[in-house]
C-alpha cells in the first residue's frame, strides 16, 4: 500500500528532486513552499506517513513549522533537509522530535533509507 | 565588473573558502570547475539569472551572489535530473547550497553566520552596484559553461572570528545524522 510524503521546501528544484526521488520508490508526495502552506497541506491531506522539510524558508521556516507540530502532539515523523549544519539548529529540531537531519545536496540512499524506515510500504 | 583585491586576512579565508565551496558544490553534480581570469564580455550579452543571498554574523554582513547565464543553468538541471525546473529557482537553490557551505566552513573558522533565503533575477545585461564594504569576484569554467560569484563583506572594526565558537559542523554536504 502507498503512502503520503509531505515535501516541504521553497525551492522547485528540492521539491521535484526529493518528489522524484520518492514516487521512483512507490510513494505519493505531496508539496509545501514553506511552513504555513505545509500546514494547509497537512490538514488536508489524511494519512500523511512522512514529512521532509527545509529549514530556511519564507513565511514559517523548518523550525517554526516543528515547534507548531510539537504543540499540536503530531506523531508524523520529520526529517530535515537543509543546507544548514549549524550545530545548535540541529539540536533544537531534535529536542522538537526530528528523526534525522540531511545535508543539501542529498544522497539518494540516505533519502531513501529514511523513508523506509519511517515510512515502510507494505505489499 | 570591478574587482576589489581583500584587504584583511578575514575576507581572504572568506573568499578562500568560497571558492573551494564552488568547487565542492559542483563537484557533488559531476562537473569539474576550475577558477578562471575575469574577462569583460565582447559578445552580445546573453539572458543570464543571478541570485543573492545576504548574510550576517557578529561583527560582519555581506552577500554572496551567482550569476549565470540561462543555458548554463539548464546544464546544471540536467545533472540534477530536472525536466521541468525554473532558471532563477535553480539558480536560488545552487546559491543556497553554496552559502551553506560557505558558512560550514566558517564554522571551523570561529565565524558563525545566518543567512537571508535567495533573491533572485534574470533578464539581460544584469548590472550590480558595488557593495559598501569588500567585495570579489571569481569566475570558474565548467565543461562547456562559466559561472561567476561575488562574495560582498563588511567588518565592524576590530572584527576577529570567536575562536570560543569554532566547531568542526556535524555533517558535510550529501550527509545524514539519524537522530
Amino acid at each position: 500500500m502507498t503512502k503520503t510524503v509531505l515535501v516541504i521546501d521553497d525551492s522547485l528544484m528540492v521539491r521535484r528532486q526529493v518528489g522524484n526521488a520518492l514516487k521512483g520508490l512507490g510513494y505519493a508526495v505531496v508539496e509545501g513552499v514553506d511552513g504555513v502552506d505545509a500546514l494547509e497541506k497537512l490538514d488536508a491531506t489524511p494519512g500523511v506517513g512522512l514529512i521532509v522539510c527545509d529549514v530556511n524558508m519564507p513565511r514559517m521556516n523548518g523550525i517554526e513549522f516543528l515547534e507548531r507540530l510539537s504543540a499540536r502532539g503530531s506523531a508524523v515523523p520529520i526529517v530535515m533537509l537543509t543546507t544548514e549544519g549549524e550545530p545548535e539548529i540541529i539540536q533544537r529540531a531534535k529536542s522538537l522530535g526530528a528523526k534525522g537531519w540531511l545535508i543539501k545536496p542529498f544522497k539518494a540512499e540516505f533519502l531513501e533509507a529514511t523513508a523506509k524506515k519511517w515510512a515502510p510500504l507494505t505489499t | 565588473m570591478d574587482t576589489h583585491r581583500p584587504e584583511n586576512p578575514a575576507f581572504e579565508l572568506m573568499n578562500n573558502h568560497l571558492a573551494l565551496a564552488v568547487r565542492e558544490l559542483f563537484d557533488a553534480y559531476g562537473f569539474a570547475v576550475d577558477p578562471s581570469p575575469l574577462v569583460e564580455a565582447t559578445s552580445e550579452p546573453e539572458k543570464e539569472g543571478m541570485a543573492v543571498i545576504g548574510y550576517a554574523g557578529n561583527g560582519l554582513r555581506g552577500a554572496v551572489i551567482l550569476i549565470a547565464t540561462e543555458p548554463t543553468v539548464c546544464a546544471w538541471m540536467t545533472a540534477a535530473d530536472l525536466s521541468d525546473g525554473e532558471v532563477a529557482d535553480t539558480l536560488g537553490e545552487f546559491s543556497n547550497m553554496l552559502l551553506g557551505r560557505l558558512k560550514a566552513k566558517l564554522l571551523g573558522e570561529g565565524i558563525v553566520i545566518f543567512a537571508t533565503t535567495p533573491t533572485t533575477a534574470t533578464g539581460v545585461g544584469l548590472r550590480l552596484s558595488n557593495p559598501p564594504g569588500q567585495c570579489a569576484w571569481c569566475t570558474f569554467d565548467g565543461p562547456d559553461w562559466r559561472v561567476t560569484v561575488r562574495l560582498d563583506a563588511k567588518f565592524d572594526r576590530g572584527f576577529e572570528p570567536d575562536l570560543s565558537r569554532k566547531a568542526a559542523p556535524p555533517a558535510l554536504a550529501g550527509g545524514f545524522i539519524e537522530f
